[in-house]
């Protein structure tokens, strides 16, 4: 062995060479993003819970009240649709499991936001009771009654040993009303279309039987179907209010 | 398998078609609803919306009027939204509508093209079969009627070998029936002829054994009762004489001498000669188009025995002659009242013909099936032997035509003459004098 020359550090000695400065920088950079998107996502978390509480339902003596409906009026979607001055229906159905077997509730919430006058006309009815009416002048107030808003679901006496539920709420575009408007509109245009393009022509009875059945099917393919579907299982608060 | 390729052949190009117009329609049906309810379409009409209110705003005095508008524009906005909503169900239903037009149009017509192809077998299996009884030599065979059913024949391929096949067994029945009645008019010739002999015989002995009885009384009284005898045996003696001359005249009938004719122009100078030759009937001519011999393509000809189409016309009208008497005679008709023969030429399929039809009392029932045997007559004993019918017959079919009862009711009688209508005019048909050519057939 020649005088002078580097001796192997431990690491080469057991068979390892030592990582570069640069290596170790980035192990560290990449543990440190590591650790604080955990905490990052620990205190989301955290907080979540208070913002996605479950919907409840309290049994009382003859109705069973839903309550803490979750903020699907701040949905995009929902929300897109509130203001096109069409009726949007909130349709909710609640299944309900118990010691006297299945039941079955739900009540209905319709929107309609008048746009000349720039209000949320608000309607709704639950499985007892009349239907109530109330106009909201801003989106705020509207979703904050929504927040607050206790929906009888469930009649009779069935809230008494609810094990478990479910609770759906379809979102409709627009009403049944709106619905036949727009089919008798539509079968309207297209009899102008047929009218307009066959002035000069003498159509016989048959072709005429024919068209009016045409315009019967393609009106009647307008119909109703929820935009949006939201399915929860609410949580059932006991009769004394100590729900967890 | 060939009978299922062309199943295979129509199925793929279904399924081809139905792929194409799925893609096709497909295309055509989204475009057209994503116009109408494009976003900017929507967008320009809140624009107006907005516009509307602003206007309110500014002019408060017509408020109303801009939210009359404002309600109606918002109404179409609506409606606009509604079906934007129901797009994808709308667009489906069109393409389920068009898709069963389309479905329903391709069932119609392949049940169209299966009914075709069944019926095209059962039109070949039929024609086969008209093919066979033709073979096995079956008279009139009706391949057209039972190849074609109801259907017209001649539309289509098969429709024409039908009716050929139908016209050929129409013209091999016709030459079989003309043949069997040459056959037996051959028949009845030979034995008047044998008859007709067999009578001349003993006549010409009769009447020399009679001059030879009045040679032999001497007193002048008995030569006279003699001679007063003879006469009326020899009366006997012509009449059977001119019996023998009638079978022989039946017996030896010529061949026609055939000779291009205008069948018009001819029977006119025959109704002519024969104007009045009948005083109870009236003979007439009716040519179409008023032409005399015309036809408006040119005139009508045929190649017959001038002479001899005159004698068969003769025989007919006097038949129709002598049962107008017999009628009435037999009713206590006036004798001034005339009846009436008419002549109409016409012409058919590579046919001319003549009907010659009477307003006379018909012919009997009983001897219309015999009507043209040779000794079948409806007149009495002594007045005609049955012969004329027979004669003009053999005349017809001696011209390669036919002889016909169309008709007879007591309205009247109607018998057609048909003759083979003569080819056209060419060049060598005339000689080098110009004259027309004859051939005995």
């Amino acid at each position: 062995m020649r005088r002078g020359a580097r001796l192997p550090g431990p690491a080469s000695r057991c068979g390892h060479r030592a990582l570069p400065a640069a290596v170790r920088r980035s192990v560290a950079l990449v543990v440190w993003a590591l650790l604080s998107s955990t905490l990052v996502s620990w205190a989301l978390l955290a907080s979540a819970p208070a913002r996605a509480q479950p919907p409840r339902l309290e049994p009382r003596a003859d109705v069973v009240v839903l309550t803490g409906l979750p903020p699907i009026l701040a949905d995009e979607q929902v929300r897109g649709h509130l203001d096109s001055g069409l009726t949007t229906t909130l349709a909710l159905r609640v299944e309900a499991r118990s010691a006297r077997g299945k039941a079955e509730g739900g009540a209905v919430v319709t929107i309609r936001f008048d746009l000349w006058d720039e209000i949320f006309h608000v309607a709704w009815i639950g499985a007892t009771g009349p239907p109530h009416r109330m106009p909201f002048e801003s989106f705020e107030r509207l979703e904050a009654w929504w927040r607050d808003l206790r929906l009888e679901v469930l009649s009779g006496s069935t809230g008494s040993g609810l094990a478990q539920a479910r609770l759906v709420i379809d979102v409709v575009p627009f009403s049944a009303a709106e619905a036949r408007d727009t089919q008798r509109w539509f079968s309207e245009t297209l009899d102008d279309a047929k009218t307009s393009s066959a002035e000069d022509t003498t159509t016989s009875e048959s072709i005429d039987t024919l068209g009016r059945t045409f315009r019967l099917m393609m009106a009647t393919s307008i119909q109703r179907r929820a935009i949006r579907v939201f399915r929860y299982e609410p949580e059932i608060v006991p009769a004394d209010g100590a729900g967890g | 398998m060939n009978r299922l390729r062309p199943a295979v052949f129509l199925a793929t190009g279904l399924l081809v078609s139905a792929a194409l117009f799925w893609s096709l329609q497909r295309g055509l049906s989204e475009s057209w609803l994503t116009v109408g309810v494009h976003p900017e379409v929507l967008d320009g009409l809140d624009a107006s919306l907005q516009e509307q209110r602003r206007l309110a705003q500014l002019d408060p005095e017509n408020e109303a009027e801009y939210r009359r508008d404002f309600e109606q524009r918002a109404e179409l906005v609506q409606r606009l939204r509604v079906l934007r909503h129901a797009r994808a169900d709308v667009v489906r239903r069109y393409e389920q509508i068009l898709l069963a037009i389309f479905g329903f149009t391709v069932a119609l017509v392949t049940a169209g093209w299966l009914w075709r192809q069944r019926r095209q077998e059962r039109r070949l299996e039929s024609l086969r079969e008209s093919l066979t009884d033709l073979a096995r030599g079956d008279s009139e065979v009706r391949a057209g009627r039972r190849a074609l059913g109801r259907g017209v024949i001649g539309r289509d391929l098969i429709g024409r070998i039908a009716a050929m096949v139908e016209e050929t067994s129409r013209v091999m029945a016709r030459d079989r029936r003309r043949l069997k009645a040459l056959e037996n008019l051959s028949a009845w010739q030979e034995a008047a002829r044998r008859h007709a002999h067999e009578m001349r015989t003993p006549l010409t002995a009769a009447r020399l054994e009679l001059r030879r009885l009045e040679g032999l009384v001497h007193s002048d009284e008995d030569r006279a009762e003699v001679r007063t005898v003879s006469d009326g045996v020899a009366q006997e003696l012509d009449r059977l004489g001119e019996f023998a001359r009638r079978f022989t005249s039946f017996a030896r009938l010529p061949s026609p001498r055939r000779v291009r004719r205008d069948l018009g122009a001819l029977v006119q100078d025959i109704a002519a000669t024969f104007e009045g030759a009948w005083p109870n009937l009236e003979l007439q001519v009716e040519l179409p188009d008023g032409v005399p011999g015309g036809f408006g393509d040119g005139p009508l000809e045929a190649e017959v025995d001038g002479e001899m189409l005159r004698q068969v016309l003769v025989n007919l009208v006097d038949n129709a002659s002598h049962a107008m008497a017999s009628a009435a005679s037999s009713r206590a008709v006036s004798e001034d009242a005339k009846g009436t023969v008419t002549i109409r030429p016409g012409s058919g399929a590579e046919v001319v013909y003549l009907d010659v039809a009477d307003d006379g009392p018909g012919i009997d029932a009983s001897v219309r099936a015999r009507l043209f045997e040779p000794y079948t007559t409806t007149r009495g004993i002594g007045e005609g032997m049955g012969l004329g019918l027979a004669i003009c017959r053999k005349i017809l079919l001696d011209h390669g035509g036919e002889l016909d009862l169309l008709e007879t009711s007591e309205h009247g009688t109607t018998f057609r003459l048909t003759f083979p209508a003569a080819f056209p005019v060419k060049p060598a048909a005339v000689d080098s004098q110009g004259e027309e050519m004859e051939w005995e057939s």
